[in-house]
This record gives C-alpha cells, sequence and structure tokens, in this order.
C-alpha cells in the first residue's frame, strides 16, 4: 500500500513537473506537448490507439509465448541430456549478444510483412533472456537436493516434477517479467518497418505527420501495458511462490 | 558376518587422495559413530556408503550384497548436513517425500515420527517457519520415514541447543533400537559420538585410513550416563587417539 503511495505521489509530481516545464519553456506541441495536450489526443483517438494497442498485444503476448514455451523446452531438454547445453548455450550467449532488432527487417523479408514476423521479433528479442534466466534457475539447484532423490532412486520425470520446476519457478517467474517487456519492445520495433498497424505504426505515422502528442499517447499505451502485465506477473508469482523465494532470486 | 563391509575402499578428488584403501567392518544393529580430523573425508565415506558417489577403487557390500542394491530399494535413510528440506511443501509433506517418490505414501507414519518428537502441532507448518534445530529434527524424521535398514546421519545435532540435542539422541537411540537398524552416524562431537555409539571409528588425517575402533559399554543410557567416570575414561580416550590422528 504504502509503495502504491510513494507511486502516486511521485508520478503526480513528475506530471506537474513535465507540465510546468512545457507551459514555463513555452514548447510547441508538435516538439514536446504539455500533459493536458496528450491527454486530449488521446481522448480523441481512443478508438484508433485501442485498435492497434491490440494488434501489438496480439503480437506481444504470441512472441512471449512462444519465446517462454522454447526456452522451457530447452531448458528440460538440458536438464535431461546434459551435453545438450554445451552444444546449445555457446549459441544462445553469442545470439544474446546480436541486436535482435537487427534482424527485424530480414525477418519482414523472409516472413512477408503479416503478424507472423511481428510475433517472431516479438518471440526472438524475448527468447535469449528467457533462456538463459532459466538455466540459471535449474543450475542453481543445490547439489544435495539432487542427491536426496537419487538415493531414493528418483525417476527423472519425478526430479523434474518435484524438484527442478518447483526450484525453478522463482527463475520462470523472473524470466516471464523480463521477456513480457521485451516482447512488447520487439513487436513494436517491428511495426516500425512494416507499417501495416499496431502501436509501432502509429508512432511512426504520427512521428511523420507530426502528431507528436499522438505518439506520446502510443508509447504512454505501450508502457502502461508492460507495467500492467509485469505486475500481473508479480501478482501471480505472490501466489505460485509464497515460500518468496523470487526475493531471493531476483 | 558383517552387515557393512567396506574393502580397500579409495576416493580421490582432482589427484588429491582423500580416502586410501579403508577397510572397515559394522555389523547388523551397530550404532557407529565415525570421527576424525577436519576434512578427513567422513562425509565423502558416508556418501560412498551410499553410493551416491562413485568408489575410485574397493568395494563396498552391505548385507553381502553390493550396497547399490539396498539403495534401490530405497532401504538406505540419509540425513544430509545442509537441511534437504523444500521450501514449497510444508512440515509434513517433506517428511513425506521419500514416500511420494516410491510411491508408497502412508500419512499415519508421517504423523507418528512427528508426535514421537513433539512436532505433530507444526505439522502443515511452512517448513521455513521451523527453527534451525527443527529443520534438522525433520531431516532426521525424513530419512526415517522409509523404515531404513541402514541409517546414515551426517552431523543432524550440529545447530540443535543442548537440551533438544539430548532429547533427540535419546529418541534416535529409542528408534534405532526398535528398527532393529544399522546406524552410522558422523559426527564432531565427542560426547554425541559416545553417548549414542556402541562402537566409534576414528579416522587418520589425509589420505583417510581407520585409525583406531573404539568399543563402548553401557548398559544403559541415560542423563546420568554423560557424567559417568565411564563416559570420562572414554572421551579421554578418544581425544587422545584424535590428538594422534
Amino acid at each position: 500500500m504504502r509503495k502504491l503511495i510513494y507511486l502516486v505521489i511521485s508520478l503526480f509530481f513528475l506530471i506537474s513537473l513535465w507540465s510546468l516545464l512545457t507551459k514555463t519553456l513555452d514548447l510547441p506541441s508538435y516538439l514536446f506537448p504539455s500533459p493536458e495536450v496528450v491527454y486530449a489526443s488521446f481522448s480523441k483517438n481512443i478508438q484508433l490507439l485501442s485498435e492497434n494497442w491490440l494488434i501489438t498485444l496480439v503480437e506481444a503476448i504470441g512472441g512471449f509465448t512462444i519465446a517462454n514455451v522454447f526456452s522451457l523446452t530447452i531448458v528440460l531438454l538440458v536438464f535431461r541430456f546434459s551435453f545438450m547445453e554445451e552444444i546449445i548455450l555457446p549459441y544462445a550467449v553469442i545470439l544474446e549478444t546480436i541486436p535482435v532488432i537487427a534482424f527485424a527487417p530480414i525477418l519482414v523479408l523472409w516472413l512477408g510483412s503479416g503478424r507472423i514476423s511481428h510475433i517472431i521479433a516479438a518471440g526472438l528479442i524475448s527468447f535469449f533472456p528467457s533462456l538463459i534466466n532459466l538455466v540459471r534457475g535449474v543450475k542453481s539447484i543445490n547439489n544435495e537436493y539432487l542427491d536426496f532423490f537419487r538415493l531414493y532412486s528418483a525417476s527423472r520425470y519425478q526430479i523434474i516434477r518435484r524438484l527442478v520446476l518447483p526450484a525453478s519457478l522463482p527463475y520462470i517467474f523472473s524470466s516471464l517479467k523480463i521477456s513480457i517487456s521485451l516482447a512488447i519492445v520487439g513487436a513494436l520495433v517491428s511495426e516500425f518497418i512494416t507499417v501495416n498497424g499496431g502501436l509501432g505504426y502509429i508512432i511512426i505515422s504520427g512521428y511523420y505527420t507530426f502528431d507528436i502528442p499522438l505518439v506520446f499517447s502510443a508509447i504512454f499505451l505501450s508502457s502502461t501495458t508492460g507495467i500492467l502485465f509485469y505486475s500481473l506477473i508479480s501478482i501471480l508469482e505472490d501466489f505460485c511462490i509464497p515460500w518468496s523465494m523470487a526475493k531471493t532470486a531476483n | 558376518m558383517s552387515f557393512v563391509s567396506l574393502r580397500g575402499v579409495s576416493k580421490s578428488y582432482q589427484n588429491v587422495k582423500v580416502i586410501n584403501n579403508l577397510n572397515l567392518d559394522i555389523n547388523k544393529g551397530d550404532f557407529v559413530s565415525i570421527v576424525g580430523p577436519y576434512g578427513c573425508g567422513k562425509t565423502t565415506l558416508l556418501r560412498l556408503i551410499s553410493t551416491l558417489l562413485p568408489l575410485d577403487s574397493g568395494q563396498i557390500t552391505i548385507n553381502r550384497k553390493p550396497a547399490k542394491s539396498l539403495r534401490e530399494k530405497s532401504k538406505i535413510g540419509l540425513c544430509f548436513q545442509t537441511p534437504t528440506l523444500f521450501p514449497w511443501l510444508n512440515t509434513i509433506e517433506n517428511i513425506m517425500l521419500p514416500q511420494q517418490i516410491v510411491s508408497n505414501k502412508d500419512y499415519q507414519r508421517a504423523l507418528d515420527l512427528l508426535e514421537m518428537v513433539n512436532l505433530a502441532g507444526k505439522s502443515n507448518m511452512p517448513i521455513q517457519h521451523l527453527s534451525g534445530g527443527t529443520m534438522k529434527l525433520v531431516c532426521i524424521l525424513q530419512s526415517l520415514i522409509l523404515d531404513p535398514e541402514l541409517l546414515l546421519l551426517d552431523e543432524p545435532f550440529s545447530s540443535i541447543d543442548e537440551p533438544n540435542r539430548e532429547f533427540l539422541q535419546d529418541k534416535l537411540l529409542t528408534t534405532h533400537d526398535q528398527g532393529k537398524m544399522t546406524t552410522i552416524l558422523v559426527t564432531h562431537s565427542l560426547t554425541e559420538a559416545i553417548y549414542l555409539s556402541n562402537k566409534v571409528v576414528i579416522l587418520s588425517r589425509r589420505p583417510t585410513q581407520v585409525k583406531t575402533i573404539l568399543d563402548i559399554n553401557f548398559s544403559t543410557r541415560n542423563t546420568q550416563t554423560r557424567f559417568s567416570p565411564k563416559f570420562i575414561k572414554y572421551l579421554k580416550l578418544l581425544r587422545r587417539e584424535l590428538t594422534d590422528a
């Protein structure tokens, strides 16, 4: 509750400062619109924004789901066949250093300008951080825990179900939180290129038409979406891991 | 005929020989304590007996069969040095975990064990709400849940306060006698070793071998035992052997 109060107060302070700055410096709204102008633009374009928000949302969630399902599958495979770690992980580390955003135009070239290329871009950008985090989770399992299961001749399935998955939950949630924000970024970036819908399209078209209040509205909507999903995952995390290992893991 | 037999057991870690050609015989029903200098390989020895660590050379048999066969029957209980308790399970679920792994759920048995140590009221408590000592105790109960034939304990009383430790030691002795188990305890506490065991194995420094085996003989064990002249005599003897180790 205290956190929320601090957040509201700081937000109020920032918006007031923003409003004060634009008025005192007399900045034109096509360069730096005041919060009142952004709000007016948001209200005026609510239909347009919500339609495109839905597009970005579907793409981001699609990419986010693909990234996390893939990374979890790979991590379980790595746990099951330890040799796979040596095959897959070096590539994962190398690929993580490559800016996936740079791949977005190539993806459009390969997969066309439809939603699929946006979803893949969103998935790609969130895949590697998710994978690295999950691998860290599996590797963090205490060896004595594994020995305990081995002592009773537990099967691989039992070890995964009763040890690996619950022990990795804090890392899974941590990875979900990172990847949801990245998936939204991935979707937006690919929309910049194809310009056929989504908040990325609104941002680019607003930029070309000097409708900066609309650009700000789209940015506000996309960041609010990220914050909302991050918060939802945090709530789910508290519910799923009441032993609050998440705090330690994060 | 010995129940647990170690013949020419050797183990190295990264070319450092920890255990060298160790021979030891433990009879069925024995309560054996293993003591020795720091880092001499007591925990390693326990892990070798449990077959969680592979041998470099030598042989370990339990009841004239390779030790692995008893482990595969889930008849070896091991209380690890670090508590193997899982925060996503409550107290009783942690105790029952070995049962769940071998598909042999017996809630009543877990409850009986908790009642034995006056912890039945904490059966549904999240494990992280327990004190360090109680966690150790839950670990001991966890290792007892499948009625092991061989119980291996790695410093199980190390973080338990004195009165509770004595209470638990008495409970452990009762369980050991009732269950007709063979128990091997690794400990740094000489008084604990003397009070609980009928044999104390003193290990040498690395590369470790059995230095001496001291037979302990008390007709009864109670609070007074710890202050008896015989107990003090054993203690002096053990101290001398350990100093020379």
